[in-house]
């Protein structure tokens, strides 16, 4: 596939490329772009627990966790794979929570990384974490005023990936609290979709198309997009919903539908919408009415909504 | 997908190109410290193949043959002004085989084979593949001069562990994506170059799972040797011997300490260095700590034939003779030797290190108290025991690297400081400027980075 890709990339561009206006049927090339893509925003509230500062015993539990952060059912023992929790000392809880929400934090902005996996168990305490399996004392660094810690609950060990619960750990020297529920956390992020401003992608009604997304700069919330992130995509058929609908719950799309044909990447920055499969069945093309949506997706990539999105017109 | 392909393409391989742009016959800057085979009225290479490695998209294989034994290589670089040169085949030989190095992704590789005493092909191009997802991305600023045409081999740790191997402009030129699970310390180019070797600890509660790895080029040929007990950093000697930390227990205390152990090419094991065996460190010991030495950084100078070890809980470096195994002197640290002249303070606790001749330039990580790291350079006087801070820098906010830190001196005077677990790398001016940095996006950690001056034999 990674070969066909750059070959693809070497290719001259077809008389068919992008000819979406006019009365014939539309291109099988499509290059995506920028206008293509939907709008991302939204805001982040995460809840914040005062705690005793420095003390190695303190205890992170989600045993009463329900609903996630996006406010999907969890099972607080089979879901919750890794704890991890992290110190920022140069930003305040509103920077960390626009910086993940807008995904633009770097490395350095982080002073502090450890974790623990919990297996069947529902809370951890901070003497069992460590930096990748290197012991750190880290309760040394959990001072008042060291810097902005937020404990992370998430499925699979990925770091920064799979998040299900988070909350912000204040450490304080006048109080006595040793343990941080992390369990109610539906409803604090509150997403902002925009699938109306997209420019749709006209396409063949029998399926026959390429959609390549080298040309594309910025992601779906104007952030440099990484292309070599991008690692599978995603044909989903919303046969009743209208793009309206399905911005309101975005949240939701895999719940939507099971009319999903995917495939990976591999590397490649195009696809033929006719190597998608649902089932191991290929896309045999399109049908009429609903709402066919086209998302590329990182699955490594700490926010877990699609980096592009658009809605294709079948013709 | 092939319907595209085939349409799209007026040639047989459009992904080998020969683009007759060839522009001099002039040997090609030279990457392996060897001069270019010169060419002649004997056989020309044909039948020339170039294909991108399976697993590595940023590796060229390139095949040709010649009708009788010929001693072979092929320059190439991004143009056909060729930037780099494989070292010339070992032996004359009629099937030619060799991996063009150092390219970055999805880029034209032009290249061309010259046989010594033969002819010289065309220009031809590849085109690199693209980088696979896991990938950090790594952003750059500033422009570096200390290491132009060298690479530096980063282990990077978090969202995905991987070895990256980059140029200096801070392209991905050779990666390999590790699964999770191990604890990766340490990776480095082989001093014969022929493959790249990795210290992968075992989990904390497992440490007998360690194990050193020994992957070629093309990613192809992989060789696991178990190394139990082996801990955050291990260090390769001239003749392809591995040293390493391991961790080990002693038969009157309850917890363990660290050795120093070699593994010679051969597959013979040399116990080196025992801290239980080392009187004056054993006056610190602790029952608390389950290794109460912690070693967490090993290096080898082969001047001096000694290897320079440091213990976390203790916050000292140790020399060590190679052959006796004795302690030379300690350094920092609650079992610090040294008597500090002038200004300044020694390091409590410290990470990697680079030895020069008169001084020795440290990550001080610092006590988490402290709350800031630094890189810091101190002349030895090891007759008198004494030291002097000559040298210091802090990052701007001032971080706390908490595990790991790097540094290195390069020939023109300037220091590379690695902030391992905030991701970013600066190459840093005797006056504090910094002339190049390089960062992770949020989810990457960097270890130990090992600076390497060109990626074949003879360098």
């Amino acid at each position: 596939m990674r070969v066909v890709s750059a070959l693809l990339l070497g290719c001259t561009v077809s008389d068919e490329r992008d000819s979406a206006a006019g009365d014939g049927p539309p291109p099988v090339e499509h290059a995506l772009a920028d206008a293509n893509n939907y709008r991302l925003g939204g805001t982040l509230d995460a809840p914040s627990t005062p705690v005793r500062a420095g003390d190695p015993g303190l205890t992170f539990d989600w045993s009463a966790l329900s609903l996630d952060l996006q406010c999907h059912a969890v099972d607080p023992v089979a879901d919750i794979d890794n704890v991890a929790f992290l110190a920022f000392p140069n930003k305040t809880e509103a920077e960390i929570e626009a910086g993940l929400q807008a995904s633009n934090l770097e490395q350095v902005d982080l002073g502090g990384y450890v974790s623990a996996q919990p297996g069947d168990r529902t809370s951890v305490r901070l003497e069992e974490m460590s930096f990748f399996g290197t012991d750190v004392d880290i309760e040394l660094l959990f001072t008042e005023g060291s810097a902005t810690w937020l404990a992370l609950l998430t499925t699979g060990d990925t770091v920064g990936v799979g998040a299900r619960a988070l909350g912000f750990v204040e450490p304080r020297n006048d109080v006595d609290t040793l343990t941080v529920d992390l369990s109610p956390n539906c409803g604090i992020l509150d997403l902002d979709v925009d699938l109306d401003a997209l420019e749709p992608v006209a396409v063949r009604s029998s399926g026959e198309a390429t959609l390549g997304w080298a040309g594309l700069t910025v992601d779906a919330q104007g952030n440099p997009i990484e292309l070599g992130n991008v690692d599978r995509v995603m044909l989903g058929h919303y046969p009743d919903h209208t793009p309206e609908e399905l911005a309101t719950a975005f949240l939701d799309l895999e719940l939507l539908t099971d009319r999903v044909w995917e495939a990976e990447t591999d590397g490649a920055y195009s696809v033929d919408l006719r190597t998608l499969t649902r089932e191991g069945v290929a896309f045999g093309g399109f049908e009429p009415g609903g709402t066919w949506l086209f998302a590329l997706r990182c699955s490594l990539c700490s926010n877990p909504a699609p980096v592009f999105a658009t809605v294709l017109e079948p013709r | 997908m092939l319907l595209l392909l085939l349409a799209c393409t007026a040639q047989p391989d459009p992904k080998l190109e020969d683009t007759g742009a060839a522009t001099t016959d002039t040997p090609a800057p030279d990457d392996t410290g060897t001069d270019p085979v010169e060419t002649g009225d004997g056989p020309s290479p044909e039948g020339i193949t170039a294909e991108i490695t399976e697993k590595v998209a940023t590796v060229v294989r390139v095949r040709w043959t010649t009708p009788e034994p010929t001693i072979g290589q092929v320059e190439y670089g991004e143009t056909a002004s060729y930037s780099h040169l494989t070292p010339p085949s070992a032996e004359p030989t009629t099937e030619h085989e060799v991996l063009l190095l150092g390219m970055p992704a999805d880029t034209e590789v032009h290249f061309r084979v010259r046989v010594e005493g033969g002819g010289l092909s065309d220009d031809q191009v590849i085109r690199t593949e693209t980088l696979p997802a896991g990938l950090p991305t790594l952003l750059l600023t500033g422009e570096v001069q200390s290491w132009v045409g060298q690479y530096q081999v980063i282990p990077v740790q978090g969202t995905q562990n991987s070895v990256i191997v980059i140029d200096h402009l801070g392209r991905i030129v050779w990666y390999d994506l590790i699964e999770a699970g191990p604890n990766m310390m340490r990776a480095m180019v082989t001093h014969d170059r022929q493959s790249l070797v990795y210290c992968l600890a075992g989990p904390q509660d497992s440490l007998e799972l360690g194990t050193i790895v020994r992957i070629s080029w093309d990613a192809e040929d992989e060789i696991l040797t178990p190394f139990p007990y082996v801990d955050h950093d291990m260090t390769e000697l001239e003749d392809g011997t591995l040293a390493a930390i391991v961790v080990t227990e002693h038969a009157k205390y309850p917890n363990t300490a660290d050795r120093i152990v070699e593994i010679s090419p051969t597959g013979d094991i040399r116990d080196v260095y025992n801290a239980w065996d080392d009187p004056w460190l054993m006056e610190f010991y602790n029952e608390v700590s389950s290794n109460w030495t912690h070693g967490n950084a090993l290096d080898w100078v082969p001047a001096e034939n000694a290897y320079y070890y440091s213990a976390k809980e203790i916050g000292t470096i140790t020399k060590i003779d190679r052959d006796s195994g004795e302690p030379v002197w300690h350094l920092n640290g609650r079992a610090n030797t040294f008597t500090l002249v002038g200004d300044g303070a020694l390091v409590d606790m410290q990470h990697q290190f680079h030895r020069l001749d008169d001084s020795m330039v440290i990550f001080d990580n610092g006590h988490p108290d402290r709350g800031w790291s630094r890189a810091v350079e101190y002349t030895l006087d090891e007759d008198a025991l004494t030291a002097e801070e000559i040298w210091s820098h802090e990052h701007e906010p001032p971080i706390g690297v908490y595990a790991k830190g790097d540094v290195h001196r390069f020939d023109d005077g300037t220091t590379q400081v690695v902030w391992s677990t905030a991701g970013e790398i600066q190459n840093v001016g005797v006056d504090g400027t910094v002339h190049w940095q390089l960062n992770t996006e949020l989810g990457y950690a960097l270890t130990f980075v090992q600076v390497v001056s060109g990626l074949y034999e003879g360098r």
